[in-house]
C-alpha cells in the first residue's frame, strides 16, 4: 500500500466574488521513499493541494475526497489528531525562507520547538537535535548559531534551517513546495542535492512542488502535471518526459530555455492561466492550446490512461496517434538540444 | 546593543534641546513683551524696566536662552510663576501626580479593554463582536472627548449618582485644602476621568491590535509553527501575539508620553488639577514660566518615553538588538 | 486582481517566481482604467455613499442653509433672545419664546447658553467654522507634507534624513500644549486678519495653527510611497529621457501619490474638525461671540445637569460630521487601494 493515497480531492474557497475552486478532482499516490512532483504554472492549485493534506488552508475552505496517509483519512482527522502528524510524520517546506522563519525566535529555540511539540524532550536533548539537524543540513560551525536569529542568516541557510526543522522528527513524508523557487540558481542546486541526500539518509517520501521541470526531471520518481486546478497528465517521470500525452506538457517542455542553443528565442504558452472562478467550458485548456478541436470547447476530457500504461493518464481529446508523434518529435527536439 | 542606546540617548540630547529652543524663541519673543506681563497691572516704565534687567529680557536671546538652559539643566529651576513668584517646579510637581494617576490607570484601563476585544475580533473577523467593536472604535475616534467626558459624567454622575463629577482627591491622605483623600476617594474620583480616557484611546487600540494581530496570522512563519504540528493556542501566544505587539508597545509607550504632557481636555472636564489645567491656566495669564515649564516638562516626558520605548522595543526585537 | 491581459509567459525554471499570477486573476476580465475600478468599488460600499452625502448635505446647511434659517427665524445666530432663558436655564428644543418687544420666535433647537442665542442657528454657523477650519487647515497641512514627503522620498540620503529628524523633532512636542499655547499668544493677534473680509474672524489663525499641525502623517506616509515608486522602472525611463527632477515628481510621482493624498486628506479633516473644537472649547478658537462647536461645548459645561440637550446637540453634530469623514476615508481607501497597501 502507498504511503500517500490521495483520491479526488476538491477544495473550494468561498470569497465575496464567488467559489473559487483551487483543487478540483485530484487523486495520486506517493510510495514509501520516492519522490512525487507536481508541475504546474502558479495559480494551477499544487500549493493548496499540499496545504490541504496539511490542513492548513485558512479562510472559508471546503474540502472533499480523501487522503489516506498510513491508511488513515488526514481529510477527516479531527484538528487535535491531525496536529500529532504535522510536523512529526507529514512535514512541510514552504517557498519563501525569507519570511517562513519567526523573526523574533532563535533557530535554535524554533528547532527546539518542533521536538518538543512531538517529544517529551528535555531542553537539552531538544538542543543536541537540533544542533544535529544543523550540522546535516551542513550549516558551518553550526554550533555556534543555535542562538542566532534569522535575520542573520542568507536565504540559501534559512532554508537549510527550514529543511533541518521538517526533518528533525525524522517524517515520513517530506512536502517541499516550491523550495528553491526564492534562491539564486547556485544554492537551488545546493538545496536540491542535500534534499536528495538527506532522502537517501533518512527515507522520507517527498512531494515537491515545483514549476522547474529540469528539477524534476534531475528528481522526481513520479510527475503529478496541474493545470487549472485538474490532473492534465500523470504517471511515472520517465513515462511522462518520453511519452508526452498532453498539449500543456508538451508546452512546458518547449518552453524550457535551450541551454545550448545561444540566443535562441524562448518559446513561452501563450495567453495566461484562467480564473478558477469561473473556469473555461470543455478542456479548460482549450483557450491556450494550438491543437484545439471543437470537441475540446464543450466536452471535459476525462483523465484515462494512455494505451498499454495503465499508470500514465491524460485528459486529451486529440488521438492517440496525434499523440504519439507530437510527442516523438518534442522529445527528438529535446534531445537534439541536449546532444 | 550599547552603541545602539548611545545613538538613541545622543538623538534624546538632541530633541531635547532643539524642543527648549524652539519652545524658548516662541514663547519669549513672541508676546509683545515678557517684562510689561510679568511687571503686574499698570507698571510705570521704570518698572518695566527693572522687570526686564530682573528677568533677563533686555540681553539678547541666545544668552537668555543660555541662562534658561543653565538653570535648567545645573540648578533644574523652571523659573518662577509671573502671576504668583511660586516656583514653576513646585507647580508642576504638585499637577504631575494627578496628571500621572489619570495617564496611566486610563492606559491600564484601556489595554483590558483594547487586547481581549481586538485579538477576539482579529481571529473572528464579522463576527458579531468584531462588528460592535468596530462601530464603536469608529463613535470612539468620531466622538469629541470632551463630549465624552460629558456624557459619561452626566450618565454616570449626575442621573445614577454612582461617580461624582469632579474633583481630585490625594492618593497618599487628604492634604491642605481638600476634604478628601486616601486610595478610596482617589479611585472614587478618578473612575469617570479613567472611563473617559479609556474610551478615546481604546477604540485606537483595538483597531490597531486587531490590524496587527490579522496581519500576523497571515505571515508565513505562523503557518510554519502550524506545519510543526503547533495547536492553536500556542501559536497565538508563541508566534502572533509577541509579533503583533510590538508596534503596539511603541504606540503605547508615545501615547502614555503624549497624554502625560496633554490631557488637557480630560483633565479640564473632570476639574483635575494636573498638568494640562496648569498650561491651561498658565496660557490664559500669560504666565510664560508656567506655558514654558509645562511645555519643556511634557517634552522630556515625550523624549524619555521614547527613548524607554527604543530600548525595550530593542530588548524584545533581535533584528535591532543585533544590527 | 489581473485586470490587464499579462503577456509574461511561464518559462519553467528561468522566470521560477516571476510568473507569478493571481490566483482565480487573468483571462476574460475587461481592462478598466484606474478610477473606474475605484469609483466601482466605492458605488459598492453603502456606507461611504451615505457618509459622502451627508458631507455635501452639510456643505450646502452651513454655506446656504445657514442665511435662509436665519431669514426664516427672524433672528441671527449671535442675537441675544430675551425669552431663550428660563430661570438661569436655557430653554429647551422646540421653544417659542418672547424675543423682545412684545413679538415671539422660535428656538427649534432650544438656547445655547445663559444670553438665550438660538443653539440651531449657532450649530449651522458653526457648521461653517469647522468645516472652513477643518478643511483650509488640512489643505495647507497636507500640501506641506506632501511636499516635504516627496522631497524626502525622492532625493533620499541627505534630504531625507533632514527631513524625517525634522519630522521627529515636531512630534516630540506637545501638540496639544503646544497648539493651544500658540493659539493663544499668537492666534490671537491673528484673529482680525480676516483675508480680506472673505473669512470670519478667527479663521484665518485657527487654520495656520491647525495646518502646522497636521503635516508630519502626510510627509511621512507619502515620504514611504515615494521611496517604493522611486524604484519603478517607469522613473527611471523618465530619467533617461531627460526629465529635470521637478517635472519626474510632478508628472510622474505625483499621479501616484493622489489616492494616498485624497484618503488622508479626508481622514485630516475629521481630526481637524476635532482639533478645532478643543480649541475653541478650550478659549483659544474663534473669539466669542461667533460660534463654533467647540465654543459651544464649553458653554453646555456650566449647565449640562439642567440642560443636557445644550451638551447634546454640538457633541452630536461633531460625533456625526467626524464620523461621516472618518468612514468616507476608510470607503476612499478601500476603492482607491483594494489590496490595503497604504
Amino acid at each position: 500500500m502507498a504511503l500517500l493515497e490521495v483520491r479526488d480531492l476538491t477544495t473550494h474557497f468561498s470569497t465575496d466574488d464567488g467559489v473559487v475552486r483551487a483543487v478540483d478532482g485530484v487523486s495520486f499516490e506517493v510510495e514509501k521513499g520516492k519522490t512525487l512532483a507536481i508541475v504546474g504554472e502558479s495559480g494551477s492549485g499544487k500549493s493548496v493541494t499540499c496545504l490541504t493534506i496539511m490542513g492548513l488552508n485558512t479562510g472559508k475552505v471546503q474540502t472533499s475526497g480523501e487522503a489516506l496517509f498510513d491508511g488513515t483519512d488526514l481529510i477527516l482527522l479531527p484538528k487535535r489528531e491531525l496536529r500529532e502528524y504535522r510536523g512529526k510524520r507529514i512535514s512541510m517546506i514552504f517557498q519563501d525562507p525569507m519570511t517562513s522563519l519567526n523573526p523574533v525566535h532563535s533557530i535554535g529555540r524554533q528547532l527546539r520547538e518542533a521536538v518538543t511539540l512531538h517529544e517529551g524532550a528535555t531542553k537539552a536533548q531538544a538542543n543536541s537535535r537540533a544542533l544535529e539537524m544543523l550540522r546535516a543540513v551542513r550549516i558551518p560551525r553550526a554550533e555556534t548559531r543555535l542562538d542566532d536569529y534569522p535575520h542573520q542568516f542568507s536565504g540559501g541557510m534559512r532554508q537549510r534551517v527550514m529543511i533541518a526543522m521538517a526533518l528533525i522528527n525524522n517524517p515520513d513524508l517530506l512536502i517541499a513546495d516550491e523550495p528553491t523557487t526564492a534562491l539564486d540558481v547556485t544554492t537551488q542546486a545546493q538545496i536540491l542535492r542535500l534534499m536528495n541526500e538527506l532522502q537517501r539518509d533518512f527515507g522520507s517520501a517527498i512531494i515537491l512542488i515545483t514549476h522547474d521541470l529540469g528539477v524534476v526531471a534531475e528528481t522526481a520518481d513520479d510527475v503529478l502535471v496541474m493545470y487549472a486546478a485538474k490532473p492534465a497528465e500523470q504517471g511515472a517521470c520517465d513515462d511522462v518526459f518520453y511519452r508526452p500525452h498532453h498539449p500543456y506538457t508538451w508546452g512546458l517542455m518547449r518552453s524550457l530555455p535551450h541551454l545550448t542553443a545561444v540566443g535562441a528565442e524562448l518559446n513561452p504558452i501563450p495567453g495566461t492561466p484562467p480564473s478558477l472562478l469561473n473556469p473555461p467550458s470543455g478542456c479548460r485548456f482549450h483557450v491556450r492550446c494550438p491543437y484545439a478541436m471543437e470537441i475540446c470547447r464543450t466536452v471535459e476530457p476525462p483523465l484515462e490512461p494512455a494505451p498499454g500504461d495503465s499508470h500514465h493518464l491524460a485528459a486529451c481529446h486529440l488521438e492517440e496517434a496525434v499523440k504519439q508523434r507530437e510527442a516523438e518529435q518534442i522529445v527528438s527536439e529535446m534531445m537534439a538540444d541536449t546532444a | 546593543m550599547i552603541r545602539y542606546i548611545f545613538r538613541r540617548l545622543l538623538w534624546a540630547i538632541v530633541l531635547f534641546l532643539a524642543v527648549t529652543i524652539v519652545t524658548y524663541v516662541i514663547f519669549y519673543l513672541i508676546p509683545v513683551d515678557p517684562a510689561r506681563l510679568a511687571a503686574g497691572r499698570n507698571p510705570t516704565p521704570q518698572e518695566v524696566k527693572n522687570v526686564a534687567h530682573y528677568l533677563g529680557t533686555d540681553k539678547p536671546v541666545y544668552y537668555q536662552y543660555g541662562l534658561f538652559l543653565k538653570r535648567l539643566v545645573i540648578d533644574h529651576s523652571l523659573g518662577y510663576s509671573f502671576a504668583n513668584r511660586q516656583s514653576v517646579n513646585s507647580a508642576i510637581f504638585a499637577a504631575a501626580p494627578v496628571t500621572i494617576s489619570l495617564v496611566l490607570g486610563g492606559a491600564i484601563l484601556w489595554m483590558f479593554i483594547a487586547l481581549p476585544v481586538g485579538i477576539y475580533s482579529a481571529l473572528h473577523p464579522r463576527s458579531r463582536l468584531d462588528r460592535v467593536a468596530m462601530a464603536s472604535v469608529l463613535v470612539g475616534i468620531s466622538a469629541h472627548p470632551v463630549w465624552i467626558g460629558l456624557m459619561l459624567s452626566y450618565i454616570f454622575g449626575f442621573r445614577l449618582e454612582l461617580f461624582p463629577i469632579q474633583g481630585y482627591c490625594n492618593l497618599k491622605g487628604s492634604i491642605a485644602g481638600q476634604s478628601c483623600g486616601g486610595p478610596i476617594d482617589w479611585l472614587y474620583h478618578m473612575v469617570l476621568p479613567w472611563l473617559t480616557f479609556a474610551v478615546l484611546y481604546a477604540a485606537f487600540y483595538v483597531r490597531m491590535i486587531r490590524t496587527n494581530v490579522m496581519e500576523t496570522l497571515n505571515e508565513d512563519y505562523v503557518r510554519t509553527a502550524r506545519a510543526k504540528g503547533a495547536s492553536e493556542i500556542r501559536v497565538m501566544v508563541q508566534h502572533v501575539i509577541r509579533n503583533a505587539m510590538l508596534p503596539v508597545v511603541t504606540m503605547l509607550g508615545m501615547d502614555i508620553a503624549i497624554a502625560l504632557g496633554g490631557a488637557v481636555l480630560t483633565e479640564t472636564v473632570f476639574g483635575l488639577p494636573g498638568l494640562g489645567k496648569l498650561a491651561i491656566t498658565g496660557i490664559s495669564t500669560f504666565d510664560l514660566p508656567i506655558i514654558v515649564g509645562t511645555v519643556v516638562f511634557a517634552s522630556v516626558m515625550v523624549i524619555s518615553f521614547n527613548l524607554l520605548v527604543d530600548i525595550l522595543y530593542a530588548w524584545v526585537d533581535p533584528r535591532i538588538r543585533l544590527a | 486582481m489581473a485586470t490587464q491581459q499579462r503577456s509574461t509567459p511561464l518559462v519553467p525554471g528561468a522566470a521560477a517566481g516571476a510568473a507569478d499570477f493571481a490566483e482565480g486573476g487573468g483571462g476574460g476580465v475587461v481592462a478598466r482604467g484606474y478610477w473606474e475600478q475605484a469609483w466601482r468599488r466605492f458605488k459598492r460600499d453603502r456606507l461611504a455613499i451615505v457618509s459622502g452625502v451627508f458631507v455635501v448635505f452639510l456643505g450646502l446647511a452651513a454655506f446656504i442653509g445657514a442665511p435662509l434659517a436665519q431669514h426664516w427665524l427672524g433672528h441671527g445666530p449671535n442675537d441675544l433672545i430675551k425669552g431663550g432663558v428660563d430661570n438661569f436655564v436655557p430653554v429647551g428644543p422646540w421653544s417659542h419664546v418672547d424675543a423682545g418687544q412684545g413679538h415671539r420666535t422660535l428656538l427649534v433647537l432650544g438656547s445655547s447658553d445663559l444670553l438665550g442665542r438660538d443653539e440651531f442657528l449657532r450649530l449651522l454657523y458653526g457648521a461653517r467654522v469647522s468645516l472652513e477650519v477643518a478643511i483650509l487647515a488640512t489643505i495647507l497641512g497636507v500640501s506641506m507634507g506632501v511636499a516635504l514627503g516627496t522631497i524626502a522620498g525622492f532625493y533620499g540620503g541627505f534630504v531625507d534624513t533632514i527631513v524625517s529628524r525634522l519630522t521627529e523633532i515636531v512630534m516630540a512636542f506637545p501638540l496639544l500644549l503646544f497648539a493651544i499655547a500658540l493659539a493663544a499668544t499668537v492666534g490671537d493677534r491673528l484673529n482680525s486678519y480676516t483675508m480680506f473680509g472673505i473669512f470670519q474672524h478667527g479663521i484665518v489663525s485657527l487654520t495656520l495653527v491647525i495646518g502646522l499641525f497636521s503635516w508630519f502623517y502626510p510627509a511621512r506616509i507619502v515620504r514611504a510611497q515615494v521611496l517604493s515608486l522611486r524604484e519603478k522602472e517607469f522613473v527611471e525611463a523618465a530619467r533617461m529621457v531627460g526629465n529635470s527632477n521637478l517635472r519626474i515628481m510632478r508628472s510622474h510621482l505625483l499621479p501616484h501619490l493622489v489616492g494616498v493624498i485624497i484618503v488622508y486628506s479626508t481622514l485630516t479633516v475629521a481630526t481637524n474638525i476635532l482639533f478645532e473644537a478643543a480649541l475653541s472649547y478650550l478659549g483659544v478658537g474663534l473669539p466669542l461671540p461667533d460660534a463654533s462647536w467647540g465654543n459651544l461645548l464649553s458653554e453646555a459645561v456650566q449647565f449640562y445637569t439642567l440642560q443636557p440637550w445644550v451638551m447634546l446637540f454640538p457633541g452630536l453634530a461633531i460625533l456625526f460630521t467626524t464620523l461621516a469623514f472618518n468612514l468616507l476615508g476608510d470607503g476612499l481607501r478601500d476603492a482607491l487601494d483594494p489590496r490595503g497597501s497604504l
